[in-house]
C-alpha cells in the first residue's frame, strides 16, 4: 500500500520541525546554555582569583583559566575555559592546551564559537590593528593590542622574543553572510601585549592538544553519548504512541511532552558537541 | 692597403693583449669594447695658378679610440692619435669655444648620420649634423677683402664660395645687422630636422643645448684637443646621447659617428680661375686674400696663445671648410639602449626598488634585460640613501631596496638581504701633476682623507691668517708633506686652493659614509691623529672634527653622515668686502668649501668635468645690487690646473671613466717617520683583483642575516693588505613574506638573475658592468651566491623564511662540520603522533618526564611559515544545508495538506 499523502505531509511536517530545532536549537537554547555555564564559571573563577588559586598552567578541561574582554568585538569579560575541544567550547572561548597562558612568553591561542553556543567570537572580524584585548588570569591583567588579522595563506606572524607575549584569538569565518551562516575559513587575531610578558611556570609539561582541539576541530567521543540520548528519544518516543492508545491524546501530550523535550535537549546538545568547535 | 690594414690589426691586438697583462688580475677595465683603429692620409695642396697643385704638407694620421660599443650618455671615451700636425697658439680648455682658434687642432666632433656617399641625403653625415656648443664655431666673416680662406678653397663647391652662404633670408632682427662683405653660415640642423641658422653673439636661433656661459654646467663636448710636438695627441671624448643632447639625438634608431678632422689648413686656390668674375679676388685684395689663406701658422707648435692673431687658414674655426673636412677621419658609434627604453616598453606592471646609488650603473645595464624579456617582470631602480631605504623597508613602505649594510639588531620581520655584487666607493679625482698633465697614481692613506673630510687644511689664506687651531696647518694637500710624498710628480700648490683643500663628499645619510669612516678609524695612524696627535709634521685635527673623548662634544666614528662642524667666520676677511656675500651675510667659511652634495651622481659629474664645488664665488644678478647677490660654486677648473676630489661609487667611476685613489692598507713603517717615500706601505686600487681580495675578508654575521666586511682586519690580517678597502657587499633587502606575487616574482628573478646571466661582465645589456664583481666562487664569493640562490627560492615562496649566512649549506664544506640541526622550532608536531586524547585531560605534570617541550625560544632563523587552511565541510554547509531542507519540507507539507486532497478522492472512487 503506498502511504498515502497525509502521512507523507504528516513526514514532511516533521522533519521541517526537525530542521527547525536544530537550526534553532544551537543558536537560541545553546546560547542560553552558554550564558548559564558563563555564569557558574565567573562564578567560580572570581574566588579563585580572590583566593589566588587561579590556574597558571595547565589544568583540567572546561576549568576557567582567564577572562577575556575584547571591547571592539563586543566580548565582556568571557570566561576562557582550558581545553577547545566542542564540549568545552559550548561553555565559552577555550584556551588551546598546547600554548601557554595569555600574558606569558610566547603565543597564547584562544579559540571561540562564531555562530552557535552564544557565539562569544561572532564580531571578531571587526577588530582593528591597535583594538585592546584584556585578559586576567591568575598572574594578572595584561592589555594585548591587535596586530592584524589573518586567514590562511597570510604569512605567520614572527615568533615573539623572550620578552614577549602574543595573543591569538581564532573562530570561524567567511566571506560575507558566511561569516554568521556558513563559514568556509578560519580567522586569526595576532596581538601582542602591552608591556613585558610573566614567565610560563616552568614545571609541568604542557598540555597536547589533539587534532580535534584545533580549530575547526571536531571530535567524535560524543557520539557515544548521542546513540544513547537518541536510543533514549526513540524509548520515549514509541512509549508516547503506546501511551496516547491507552490514555489519549490530552493526557499523554502533557505527560509525554517534558520527557521528549528533555530527551530531546540532551540529544541536541550531544549533536551540538559534534559540530566543528569554532562553528 | 690591405697589408697595412692587417698589421694595424695585429698591432692592435697585440697592444691590447700587453694592456690585459700588465693589468692586475683582470682589472676593471672596459678593453674589447669596440675599440678601432684607423688610418688616413691627409695633405694640404694649394692649387697654383697655372692649375698645377703644390703639396704644403701631407701626413698619414692614425687615430684610436678606446670605445665604440654599448656607449651611454655622457660617458667617455679615451681617444688618441699620431702622426698630425702639432698645435699652436694653445689654450687651456680644449672644449671651450675659443679653442677653435688654436692652430692646427685636432678637432673630435659628435656628428649624426652615415659617413656613406650611397646612404639617403637625409642620413648623411655633414658639418651641419655636428654638434658644436656655441654657434660661434659654424659662422666664419670677413671684413677684409671678403675673400676668407674658406671662399678660396679648392675643394670647396661653387655655391659655397660665393660672398654670403647660409646667411639667413629674411635675415632676423635680433641678430648683428652689421654685413661683412663675406660671410658663411653653417648651420645645424637638428635630429627633428629644425634647421638653426647659427649666429655669433646675440641671435636666438640657436638649439636649447648650446652651451650657456656659466662655468658649471657641462662644457661642450666638441674638442679642439692639442697635438704634441711627435705628432701624438690623447684625449677624452664625452659621448653625448639623447638624453644629453636631444637637438643632436644620439641613440636608439639614430646613428651617430666621432668625426676627426685633423686641421691642416685650407688647400688654396686664390685664382679662384673656375669661378664667375664675382666670387674672383681681383687686385690689391687678391694678393692679401691669397696671404691669408696660404698661411702656416702665426705659433710657433706648442706655444701658448698669446693674442687675438692666428692665422684663420690654420685654425680651427674652419673644421667645417671642404678642405678640413675631406679629411675627416669617421668612426661609427654604436649605443646602449636608452634609459628611456623600458618606459617605452610599458612599466605599467614594473617593480620599484629603492636605494643605493652604488647600484646605478648595475640596474641601468640590467634594467633593460628585463623590460626587453618578456618572460621577466621589469623592475625601476629609485635612487635613495640606503638608511632611509632600509627604514623604508622595515615600516613597509617600500617592497625592495638595494641596501649594503643591515640594520643594526636585523631585520625585525622576516627579511632576506641577498648580495647582488661586490662593488663599493672610490676615492675618484681630477689633478693634474708639475707638468701639467693628468696625474693617474694617486695614493692615499686614511690620515690624508681624514684631513680633507674634517677641513683641517685652511684652504683659503684669510682662514690660515685668522683661525688659529689651522694657522699652522699646511694651506691644502698639495702642499702637505705627506701627499706629495706619496705621490712624487705632484704639483706643489695649485691655483683653486680651496678645491684643494677638502674632498667632494655626500650631505646625506649613506652606508658609503659608514664604510668610508670605519675604514679611516680602523687605521691606527689616522685614529692617532684624529683623536688630536699631530702628524709628523705637525699637522693637527681640525678641533671641532677631533675623535678625542676627553673632549666634550667629540665626533663619534663612524656616521652614516659626515656632520659640517666647523663653524669658524674669518671676521677680518667678511668685514674687508673682498666677498661681497660673506659681508653682507657672514656664515661658517669651511663648510662652504667642503659643500657636500646630496647624490652620488652629482660628485662623479663634478670629478668628470673637475669642478670645484666650493662655494666661494659670489654672484651678483644683474639689477638687484647687493640684495640679489648669493654664493656660487667656484665651478669648472683649468685643464692642466686641476685639483679636485670626491666620493663617488665604483661604477659610477668605471663608467665616467675616473681616476681614482689607490688606498693605504697595510704599513710596516714605523708609525712616526716622516715618511719621505711609499716604502712599508702597501696601497690598493680598486679592479676585480682587489675587490675579490676583500670578498675573501667578508665574515657572516647571523645576528643580521649577511656579511660584514671587517675593516679592522685590513691594517692587520695578512689578506687585507690586498684586499680594497673600500670595498662594499651590494645587497637586495626583500621580505620574504607579504608581498604580492608581482613584486615577490619580480625581485626573485632579479636575485636569480644575479646568480646566473649577470654573472657575465661587460658592457652589453644584461652584462655586469666594470666596478662590479660578480658573484663567483673563484673570487671568493661562493657563499654569496649559495645565498643568494636560496632567497631568491624564498623570496618567491613567501613563507617568511629567513637565512643565515653562516648556515653550512652556504659555506664550502671544509670550513665548518654540519651543526645538528637544532634549529627547528619547537611545534605540536612534537605531539602529534602520541596525542593525548581530548578528554582525558592533560597529563599530570608529575607524570610525565622532563623530556619534551624544550622552552619556546622563537629563533629568528626559523620560517614561520603561512597560516595553514583548514577546510570543514559541516561547517560550511551544515546550516543552509539544514535551512534548505527545512524549508523544503515545510512547503512540501503544506503543498500536500492544501493540494494533496483533490487528488486523493479519483483514488477512493476507484
Amino acid at each position: 500500500m503506498r502511504p498515502g499523502p497525509a502521512f507523507v505531509a504528516w513526514v514532511l511536517g516533521c522533519v521541517a520541525a526537525l530542521g527547525l530545532w536544530a537550526l534553532l536549537y544551537p543558536v537560541l537554547i545553546g546560547a542560553l546554555q552558554e550564558q548559564d555555564a558563563q555564569q557558574q564559571l565567573f562564578a567560580r573563577f572570581r574566588s579563585q582569583l580572590a583566593q589566588a588559586t587561579a590556574p597558571l598552567g595547565p589544568t583540567g578541561p572546561g576549568k576557567p583559566v582567564a577572562l577575556v574582554s575584547v571591547p571592539a568585538a563586543g566580548v565582556r569579560n568571557a570566561v576562557v575555559v582550558e581545553g577547545t575541544s566542542g564540549v568545552e567550547l559550548e561553555k565559552g572561548p577555550g584556551h588551546l592546551r598546547s600554548t601557554v597562558l595569555p600574558g606569558q612568553v610566547g603565543t597564547a591561542e584562544v579559540l571561540g564559537r562564531a555562530i552557535t553556543f552564544g557565539a562569544p567570537f561572532a564580531h571578531l572580524g571587526e577588530l582593528r590593528p591597535g583594538d585592546p584585548i584584556t585578559v586576567t588570569t591568575g598572574q594578572g591583567s595584561f592589555t594585548f593590542r591587535v596586530e592584524q588579522l589573518r586567514g590562511p595563506g597570510d604569512p605567520l606572524p614572527v615568533p615573539p622574543t623572550a620578552t614577549q607575549s602574543r595573543l591569538v584569538l581564532a573562530t570561524a569565518s567567511g566571506a560575507g553572510w558566511r561569516t554568521h551562516a556558513a563559514p568556509t575559513t578560519q580567522l586569526y587575531v595576532d596581538a601582542l601585549l602591552d608591556g613585558t610578558a610573566v614567565p610560563a611556570p616552568t614545571t609541568g609539561a604542557r598540555g597536547a592538544a589533539p587534532a580535534s582541539e584545533q580549530v575547526m576541530g571536531v571530535s567524535t567521543e560524543p557520539l557515544t553519548e548521542l546513540v544513547i540520548w537518541l536510543l533514549g528519544l526513540l524509548v520515549a518516543a514509541v512509549g508516547a504512541v503506546w501511551l496516547t492508545t491507552r490514555w489519549g491524546r490530552r493526557r499523554t501530550w502533557l505527560v509525554a511532552v517534558p520527557v521528549l523535550l528533555a530527551v530531546g535537549i540532551g540529544a541536541s546538545t550531544a549533536a551540538g558537541q559534534l559540530l566543528p568547535n569554532v562553528l | 692597403m690591405k697589408r697595412l690594414a692587417l698589421a694595424l690589426a695585429l698591432t692592435a691586438l697585440t697592444a691590447g693583449v700587453v694592456a690585459q697583462q700588465s693589468s692586475p688580475a683582470g682589472a676593471v677595465s672596459a678593453a674589447g669594447a669596440g675599440s678601432v683603429t684607423k688610418t688616413r692620409s691627409v695633405e694640404r695642396a694649394n692649387l697654383a695658378a697655372d692649375g698645377t697643385s703644390q703639396v704644403v704638407e701631407s701626413k698619414s694620421v692614425t687615430l684610436q679610440v678606446s670605445q665604440t660599443q654599448a656607449l651611454r650618455s655622457r660617458q667617455p671615451i679615451q681617444v688618441s692619435w699620431s702622426g698630425a700636425h702639432p698645435t699652436g697658439g694653445t689654450v687651456g680648455d680644449p672644449n671651450s669655444a675659443e679653442a677653435r682658434q688654436q692652430e692646427y687642432p685636432f678637432v673630435l666632433l659628435e656628428c649624426r648620420g652615415v659617413d656613406s656617399a650611397s646612404a639617403p641625403a637625409a642620413q648623411q653625415l655633414r658639418p651641419e649634423t655636428c654638434w658644436t656648443g656655441t654657434s660661434r664655431e659654424r659662422v666664419a666673416t670677413d671684413r677684409d677683402t671678403g675673400f676668407g680662406p674658406w671662399r678660396l678653397d679648392r675643394y670647396e663647391t661653387a655655391a659655397n664660395r660665393k660672398a654670403q652662404v647660409g646667411v639667413p633670408s629674411p635675415f632676423p632682427k635680433q641678430c648683428d645687422p652689421s654685413f661683412a662683405p663675406g660671410e658663411r653660415w653653417v648651420h645645424f640642423v637638428s635630429a627633428a630636422v629644425k634647421d638653426y641658422a647659427a649666429d655669433g653673439a646675440s641671435c636666438p636661433s640657436v638649439p636649447p643645448e648650446s652651451t650657456i656661459v656659466d662655468n658649471t654646467s657641462q662644457p661642450a663636448n666638441t674638442t679642439y684637443a692639442v697635438t704634441h710636438l711627435d705628432g701624438r695627441g690623447s684625449t677624452k671624448f664625452t659621448v653625448w646621447t639623447a638624453e644629453d643632447n636631444a637637438s643632436l639625438g644620439c641613440g636608439g634608431s639614430v646613428t651617430c659617428a666621432l668625426v676627426a678632422v685633423p686641421i691642416m689648413g685650407i688647400s688654396c686656390d686664390p685664382a679662384a680661375t673656375a669661378l664667375p668674375a664675382a666670387d674672383r679676388p681681383s687686385g690689391d685684395a687678391a694678393a692679401r686674400a691669397a696671404k691669408v689663406c696660404t698661411a702656416t701658422g702665426a705659433y710657433a707648435a706648442g706655444q701658448p696663445r698669446i693674442g687675438g692673431s692666428e692665422d684663420v687658414a690654420v685654425s680651427g674655426a674652419l673644421w667645417w671648410s671642404a678642405s678640413n673636412w675631406r679629411n675627416r677621419i669617421t668612426v661609427p658609434l654604436n649605443f646602449a639602449p636608452l634609459n628611456n627604453v623600458c618606459d617605452i616598453t610599458g612599466g605599467a606592471s614594473s617593480v620599484n626598488v629603492y636605494g643605493s646609488e652604488l647600484a646605478t650603473q648595475l640596474t641601468a645595464q640590467w634594467r633593460p634585460a628585463f623590460c626587453l624579456d618578456r618572460t621577466k617582470t621589469p623592475f625601476k631602480h629609485v635612487q635613495l640613501g640606503e638608511p632611509q631605504a632600509r627604514n623604508l623597508l622595515q615600516v613597509g613602505t617600500v617592497q625592495a631596496a638595494f641596501i649594503t649594510d643591515p640594520p643594526a639588531t636585523g631585520f625585525a620581520t622576516p627579511t632576506v638581504q641577498a648580495p647582488l655584487a661586490m662593488t663599493g666607493f672610490a676615492i675618484s679625482y681630477a689633478i693634474d701633476d708639475a707638468s701639467h698633465e693628468p696625474y693617474t697614481k694617486l695614493r692615499l692613506t686614511p690620515r690624508l682623507l681624514a684631513k680633507l673630510l674634517t677641513e683641517s687644511y685652511p684652504g683659503i689664506t684669510p682662514v690660515r691668517d685668522e683661525y688659529q687651531a689651522l694657522s699652522h696647518n699646511p694651506l691644502d694637500m698639495s702642499q702637505d708633506p705627506e701627499f706629495r710624498a706619496l705621490n712624487p710628480g705632484i704639483t706643489d700648490g695649485v691655483p683653486d686652493s680651496a678645491a684643494a683643500s677638502t674632498i667632494l663628499n655626500l650631505s646625506t645619510d649613506s652606508d658609503v659614509e659608514q664604510a668610508l669612516t670605519s675604514y679611516i678609524v680602523s687605521d691606527p695612524e689616522a685614529k692617532a691623529w684624529l683623536d688630536g696627535a699631530p702628524d709628523p709634521w705637525g699637522m693637527v685635527v681640525n678641533p671641532s672634527y677631533s675623535t678625542n673623548p676627553a673632549k666634550a662634544g667629540h665626533l663619534v666614528l663612524p656616521v652614516d653622515n659626515w656632520p659640517l662642524r666647523d663653524t669658524f667666520e674669518p671676521a677680518k676677511y667678511n668685514a674687508s668686502g673682498v666677498n661681497p656675500c660673506l659681508q653682507a651675510a657672514p656664515s661658517p667659511i669651511l663648510p662652504l668649501i667642503a659643500a657636500p652634495t646630496a647624490r652620488l651622481a652629482n660628485i662623479s659629474l663634478a670629478m668628470q668635468f673637475a669642478s670645484s664645488s666650493a662655494q666661494l664665488v659670489c654672484q651678483t644678478v644683474q639689477d638687484q645690487g647687493a640684495a640679489g647677490a648669493k654664493l656660487a660654486a667656484e665651478g669648472r677648473q683649468t685643464p692642466g690646473f686641476r685639483f679636485v676630489l670626491g666620493v663617488t661609487s665604483l661604477g659610477d667611476a668605471e663608467r665616467y671613466d675616473l681616476d681614482t685613489a689607490a688606498l693605504q692598507t697595510q704599513v710596516t713603517a714605523a708609525a712616526d717617520a716622516k715618511l719621505a717615500t711609499t716604502n712599508g706601505r702597501t696601497f690598493v686600487a680598486p679592479n676585480d683583483g682587489s675587490l675579490a681580495a676583500a670578498a675573501r675578508l667578508l665574515t657572516a654575521d647571523d645576528k643580521t642575516g649577511t656579511w660584514r666586511f671587517p675593516y679592522a682586519a685590513v691594517p692587520t690580517s695578512s689578506s687585507g693588505a690586498s684586499a680594497y678597502p673600500g670595498a662594499m657587499l651590494l645587497s637586495l633587502a626583500v621580505p620574504t613574506s607579504g608581498l604580492d606575487k608581482l613584486t615577490a616574482k619580480a625581485m626573485s628573478e632579479l636575485l636569480d638573475y644575479a646568480t646566473a646571466q649577470g654573472q657575465s661582465q661587460g658592457l652589453a645589456v644584461g652584462q655586469t658592468p666594470p666596478g662590479y664583481l660578480p658573484l663567483v666562487a673563484a673570487d671568493g664569493l661562493g657563499p654569496q651566491r649559495a645565498f643568494t640562490l636560496a632567497a631568491a627560492k624564498a623570496v618567491r615562496a613567501q613563507s617568511g623564511a629567513t637565512l643565515r649566512p653562516s648556515d653550512p649549506v652556504f659555506v664550502p664544506p671544509p670550513t665548518t662540520p654540519a651543526v645538528p640541526a637544532a634549529s627547528q622550532q619547537p611545534t605540536d608536531v612534537a605531539h602529534g603522533s602520541t596525542p593525548v586524547v581530548g578528554p582525558a585531560g592533560p597529563v599530570a605534570p608529575t607524570a610525565v618526564p622532563e623530556v619534551v617541550l624544550p622552552t619556546p625560544q622563537p629563533v629568528a632563523a626559523v620560517s614561520p611559515g603561512l597560516t595553514g587552511a583548514v577546510s570543514s565541510l559541516l561547517a560550511a554547509d551544515l546550516f543552509p544545508v539544514l535551512s534548505l531542507v527545512t524549508v523544503f519540507a515545510f512547503l512540501a507539507a503544506l503543498f500536500l495538506r492544501r493540494f494533496g486532497r483533490p487528488r486523493r478522492d479519483p483514488e477512493v472512487a476507484a
